[in-house]
This record gives C-alpha cells, structure tokens and sequence, in this order.
C-alpha cells in the first residue's frame, strides 16, 4: 500500500471542513517521556539481546539468541553448531506470526547486495538479506531493470521470496516467478542449490518457503533491459472502477485500484513502460500529502462518526488526475514506510470485482469504523507450490487499517467474504487459516510437507505458527 | 593528566566523534526513508531537531527507537543493528552539517 500515489492533500481538506475544526480534531499531545532502564535480555555470550518487534508492532518477541552472520560460511557455521531452533527474519513486514521465537532469531542482513550483474543473459546474483529497494538502483547502473517491483520496496529479498511478494499486472508473476535458482543452506549445514532443472521439487517449493525448508542465501533473477514508466492516477466513481476492471487490467502493463471505504469513489493507477523522449522536461510536483490526509479525516471521524461518509467522499472528489514519470526503480519505489496492518486474500481474477464489490457494502452495512483505503490487484498465476497465484490468476484484495487503530474486527468481518470467493491468503498477512484449511486450498500442499522433511527432518526451522498452520 | 582530559573532552563531546562507513550505510539503509523525508514527521538527520530530545537521555532515544514510537517501527526494521549501533546512528543523525 503506497499512500504516495493518491493525490489527496490535507489542504483540500483544511479548505473544506474549516482549518480550526480539523486541527482541533486532529491535535497531538505527546507525554514526557519516562526514562527507562536497557531493555533485552542477557544472553550466554553475556552480551545484551534486543527484543524483536514486527514493523507494524502485531508481532513481538524476546529471543535468547541473534545471529547476524557476514558470510555464508558464517551461517554454515550456525547451523551445524546450534543446539536450539533457527528463525530467520528479513525486515519484519510479516504481519503473521512467521518470525517470533524464544530462541535463536537468524538475520541474513549482512548478507546483501548483487553478484554477477550480467546485461547478456538478463540476470544477476542477489543475496537474501538486499532491500529491494536497492535492488533496482544496482541494476539500472548496468542498464537493467527489474521485471516488476512491489509497491512496499523495504523488505528483504529472502523475506519477499518466502511469502511470494507481488506487484500488480496481468501478465506479470509474483517476484519468485522471476527467480531461476536458488541457495539455501539445510539443517545440516549444506548450502543445496536448485532451479528449474536442478532440485526443481525444492525449487517449486522454496518460491514460497515461509522459512520453512531452510535458510535461502542467494537468488538469481531475471531483469528486464533498463526502462522507464509513466504512472497515471485519477479518481472514478466506486460504480465505474468495479465495471472497467478488467478492461483497465488489459490495457496497461501494471492496473491497481485503492477503493475508499465509505465513499462512492475508486482511484485507479495505471503504469506503462514510456519512452524517455516522450517525458517532459518539467513534471508536476507531486500534489498530495495523502497519508497525512487519510490520518487527519480518521482521527476527525473517531470524534464525528456520523460525517464519515461525508468527509470521505468530500477529500475523494477533490482529487485532480496525476501523472509521473522516471526511471522503473523510481516509479515502483516506495519510499516512505507507513506502518498498518493488514490482511489480504487472493481470489480468482474472474471474481475480483465482485468480492471486491461485496467486501466495500459489508463495510458500509456493517458500519465498520476503517476509511483505510482497499489496494486491488490483479497478478499472474504461477507453479509455485503454495503460491497464492497457483495455477490460477489471481486478484489480490488488501484491507488495512493504522497500525495504532483496532484491525480485529474489520479483519474478522471481511474474511469470510474472501473464503466465499474461494480465496487464499497472503502468508505474510493477517489470517486464521490452520494446516486444515491450506491443504485444501493447495494440491501440493503434502508435497512441500515432504520437501520440508527432507531439508529439515528435526523441524529446527519451525516455530509455533509454522507448526499450526503446516500441522507439523 | 594528558590521557584525563582527553577522556573528558571525548565524554563531554559525543556527538564529535568520527562516524565509521558501517554507520553510514546503515543510515542510508534504514533511516533516510524516514529522517531525510520531512513530510514523515520524524525528526530531520543533520538538523537541530534532536538535542531537546538528546538532553532527556540517551537511553530514552535507544529505548524507542528499539521497540519503536508513533510512525517508526521497532528498530527502524534494522534486524542487524545492537544497541550500540542505534546510538552511532542517533549520535550521527544529530550532527548539524
């Protein structure tokens, strides 16, 4: 969710509501802070040990050990000698319970940047622990670019192949689907490398991994020769975003949607690749302040609920159409990271619209207290074992609210929506699914159980959330 | 005495003290998406932003940046940093350039 690409200020907010009243609503107290004493624990080196909090702050833990290896020879290391579970984490945008542990929490942080950058077979080397982010800055200097990018671009390589992290486009697969081999160490200490040709069970599987067979070191990807992009956003009646869909979808290289709860109103984002003479020298500034917006109408609306429609449909209409152009890497990023929860479900891309449709009146019947906008996008599907997308195209529906706002019961209301509509969620996000469910929503799912036996026989990967929803 | 009040000089001026490439590159990493953006709302790298914060205590600063406050999230998502690193960072953010 990239809040910088609604073109929504608190100006135009200000304007309509009265400058006094919103900033009334919408005032700051901070308390002095108390001095507190070294948090953590002391751990068996005698060194301190920081407690470990998701970036959202939904998922918490104190582990008694952090291991930050400088090589992969480290890790190896790690691994053979360790005489309790290993856990590893990238960034912490996992908002389900993939990380916590009280025991060994693994970070591949040092083990990051890119390798054999090769502009003649498209492809380069990068290690688990690189940002996104600067996987795109790194390519374009050898005039490639990724093939697609997720809108959140701070998390971790190793993280966003674990849970199958995803762009937006018709034609497009998730960021795995561009991987062609792996590394990954097992329990044992051993690095197995695998593709297409080689290990390809381990390979189908390890696409969405949950951290579960092993510790992914490396991954080569394929890119795209250098490119740039021009992003149009405009707003749209709620009635046409959900009719054009498809039509959109079919017509630009990346479609998403933000639908506003409580509004009558969709803004749609289409990006194309464009041809760096057809960008003009002087590009607008970027008109909006939107996360600061949405934040200013929520906390004016937990004073004034009954104004929620109003308010929402008031900053929705006064937002002009916006368009951007530069460099992919540029375009895709996301350079602020807005904290929220959230939970999200792939369905099948025929009935997107319509879960979608159904999922923004159940808001409205219900009452639900959330004006977070909903992203919608629709992503290729692939033969990843327990990818979302698997075998079938998908449209993936995210619901968030403000990390300091209660999430539980828009979340718990929405979810059967998306099991009515057959979907399946994002590994990373919110859901109450168990071992139960997932096998069958997944043909393979008994298939990345054995992989997952082969590569870990004593389950030293795992921690109780694995447990629970692989029913290992 | 010389070695005295060369350890004075260094505690009485911490935030004086060279700031080594890893904590560059952290920052790079990890803050600048916040503190280099004005429009996050955290306070600003390199700016006069954090001594009232840096006269209520160091360990208050580490502390939340640890388990985070308000928009930042725990640790700015820097899994490999310790304590000591988060105060590098917090001591080179608040350098006045």
């Amino acid at each position: 969710m990239n809040f910088d690409r609604i073109p929504l200020s608190r100006r135009n907010l200000l304007k309509a509501a009265g400058a006094g009243l919103l900033a009334g609503g919408t005032s700051a107290c901070s308390s002095q802070p108390q001095a507190k004493a070294p948090i953590g624990v002391v751990g068996k080196d005698g060194k301190r040990v920081l407690p470990w909090s998701n970036w959202s702050g939904n998922q918490s833990c104190q582990p008694n050990e952090r291991l930050v290896p400088r090589s992969e020879e480290q890790l190896l290391d790690a691994i053979r000698n360790a005489s309790q579970n290993i856990r590893s984490v990238g960034s912490g945008h996992s908002f389900s319970g993939l990380v916590p542990t009280d025991q060994t929490l693994l970070s591949l942080a040092r083990l990051r940047g890119l390798e054999n950058i090769n502009p003649e077979t498209m492809e380069a080397d990068v290690w688990a622990g690189t940002r996104l982010s600067q996987i795109g800055r790194k390519l374009w200097d050898h005039g490639m670019s990724t093939i697609n990018m997720s809108d959140i671009d701070t998390q971790a390589l190793g993280g966003a192949l674990a849970t199958s992290t995803h762009g937006t486009g018709k034609d497009l697969g998730t960021l795995s689907t561009h991987v062609t081999q792996m590394r990954i160490a097992n329990a044992a200490g051993e690095i197995i490398e695998c593709s297409a040709d080689q290990n390809s069970d381990l390979f189908h599987a390890a696409g969405n991994n949950l951290g579960a067979l092993g510790i992914m070191t490396k991954a080569r990807i394929k890119t795209d020769k250098a490119y740039h992009l021009k992003e149009h956003s405009w707003m749209m009646s709620e009635q046409e975003g959900l009719e054009r869909a498809e039509e959109l979808r079919d017509s630009h290289r990346h479609y998403e949607m933000y639908a506003l709860p409580h509004s009558d109103y969709m803004l749609g984002i289409a990006i194309d690749k464009v041809d760096p003479a057809d960008i003009p020298e002087n590009q607008a500034e970027p008109s909006g302040d939107a996360y600061e917006a949405f934040r200013m109408m929520s906390n004016l609306i937990d004073y004034m609920p009954f104004a929620r429609s109003w308010l929402v449909n008031f900053g929705a209409g006064g937002v002009e159409p916006e368009t951007r152009y530069g460099k992919s890497w540029e375009i895709f990023g996301n350079l602020r990271d807005i904290r929220f929860n959230e939970m999200e479900y792939t369905v099948p891309a025929e009935v997107g619209p319509q879960c979608l449709r159904e999922i923004l009146q159940t808001i409205k019947q219900k009452n639900i207290p959330v004006i977070f906008p909903i992203e919608a996008r629709y992503i290729k599907g692939d033969d990843v074992w327990l990818s979302p997308f698997y075998q079938r195209d998908g449209f993936a529906i995210s619901c968030h609210n403000f990390h300091d706002k209660d999430y539980k019961k828009y979340f718990a209301a929405i979810e059967p929506i998306f099991w009515k509509y057959d979907g399946r969620p994002h590994w990373g996000k919110i859901h109450t699914l168990a071992a139960k469910e997932f096998a069958a929503r997944y043909d393979r799912f008994d298939d990345f159980l054995r992989v997952r036996k082969e590569m870990d026989p004593d389950g030293r990967f795992l921690n109780e959330h694995l447990r629970h929803t692989l029913g290992v | 005495m010389r070695n005295y009040l060369l350890l004075l000089l260094c505690t009485l001026s911490p935030l004086s003290q060279a700031t080594d490439d890893y904590t560059v590159e952290l920052y790079d990493l990890y803050c600048t998406a916040c503190h280099a953006v004005e429009a996050s709302g955290a306070p600003q790298a390199f700016t006069d932003e954090w001594q009232e914060r840096l006269d209520k205590g160091m360990e208050n600063l580490v502390n939340n940046a640890i388990t985070g406050i308000g928009n930042m999230p725990a640790m700015g998502t820097c899994v490999e940093c310790s304590a000591e690193d988060m105060e590098d960072l917090i001591r080179y953010m608040a350098e006045e350039k």
